[in-house]
């Protein structure tokens, strides 16, 4: 088990993010506000690569001042092409549970590598992280990471009703949670590397 | 001075002052059911200093002291934070530090004196709030100022040797309205 590398999957790496050449790819990914949502506590919208350096800096220092946020880039590794990101934005040590954030934005890389990219993610909270629980929030009008979510085995606990307003209108925040166990009882979310 | 909006039957929610109520503040963490009650991270003794610079530099929080109208004593805190200014709502966290105060209303009536705050003057849509599975006097008491279950995160926490739930809550502004005509 210890010889199996965390950071790679078949198709798939996970690195460290390098603030300044992945922020030129991110920020063009943020005239898509499905994909901005949340990178900032502000209004939603698109980012320069300068805000989006800073960001992805200020993320970086906390990881350093405050040990208990861990983030990630996704790399395809045909081409050692950016992805998207995993986040670890909030880790709750004493209860042994964290929140995850996985992050692409082109619809057919996250329909190709998605499952392959949480799973990686999963089995970093799990396996070398050693969380009891994973929570992921999600806005109800992102189906295709439901779907993802879904087939990883978490389950949704919480709706929170109107939570986002997008498109000129309300949408809800679901709750999905999976649990050390239940990932473990869903030998086909093991990603092998 | 009109300060009826923040005045409800039992208590009024004044303005907390950080260099007057630091103090109060780690007096009530002395009781360890209160910090466990309020929240998730290990109870701590945090000197006054601590509090004070910890209220100072967070703006966004609208923090309010809970006071009796009977004898204007201060018997703890209700806060608003987390906005969302574009899908208009935040986050309500509510407690009781003098413990002779719990189970007689006095909670309940300060929630209600905030919400109306949350719906008719900063005009939210929706105020949220969550509590621990352990926490059914809380629970009770938002469940009569009008909030709905919407879920639970299963085994959330781990505290006291077990894992707990926790329970999400939310009220909506129409929802508040219907029950507030």
């Amino acid at each position: 088990m210890i010889s199996s590398q965390l950071f790679e999957s078949p198709s798939l790496r996970m690195t460290y993010i390098d603030p300044e050449a992945d922020a030129k790819v991110e920020a063009g990914w943020t005239y898509d506000l499905d994909y901005a949502q949340g990178l900032t506590e502000m209004p939603v919208r698109p980012l320069g690569a300068l805000a989006v350096q800073k960001l992805h800096e200020e993320e970086q220092k906390h990881v350093e001042e405050r040990g208990n946020q861990y983030y990630f880039a996704i790399r395809l590794k045909e081409g050692d092409r950016l992805a998207g990101f995993v986040r670890f934005p909030q880790v709750f040590w004493v209860h042994s549970s964290a929140w995850l954030r996985l992050s692409i934005a082109d619809p057919a890389i996250l329909a190709r590598f998605g499952a392959e990219a949480l799973g990686m993610a999963l089995r970093y909270g799990f396996r070398e992280m050693n969380l009891y629980r994973i929570e992921t929030v999600v806005p109800e009008y992102q189906q295709d990471m439901i779907g993802l979510l879904e087939d990883a085995g978490y389950l949704m606990e919480v709706r929170r009703r109107q939570v986002f307003y997008r498109n000129g209108r309300y949408y809800d925040a679901l709750h999905f949670g999976l649990l050390q166990t239940e990932w473990q009882a869903g030998a086909a979310v093991e990603v092998m590397a | 001075m009109n300060d009826t909006l923040f005045t409800g039957s039992q208590v009024r929610l004044a303005v907390f002052d950080p260099e007057k109520d630091a103090e109060l503040w780690t007096s009530w963490n002395r009781d360890s059911e209160y910090s466990r009650l309020l929240g998730d991270a290990p109870a701590y003794q945090w000197t006054p200093k601590q509090i004070k610079a910890w209220m100072e530099k967070e703006k966004d929080v609208y923090l309010f002291v809970i006071r009796t109208l009977a004898d204007d004593r201060a018997i703890g805190m209700i806060d608003l934070s987390g906005f969302d200014w574009v899908a208009r709502h935040a986050w309500v966290g509510i407690g009781l530090g003098e413990r002779e105060f719990w189970g007689k209303g006095y909670g309940t009536d300060a929630m209600r004196v905030l919400l109306r705050y949350a719906f008719q003057e900063l005009n939210l849509n929706r105020v949220n709030l969550n509590v621990f599975e352990y926490n059914e006097r809380a629970a009770k008491s938002y469940l009569k100022c009008g909030f709905v279950v919407e879920g639970r995160t299963r085994q959330a926490m781990l505290r006291d040797g077990r894992r707990w739930d926790v329970i999400f809550m939310g009220i909506l502004k129409s929802e508040w309205e219907a029950a507030n005509p």
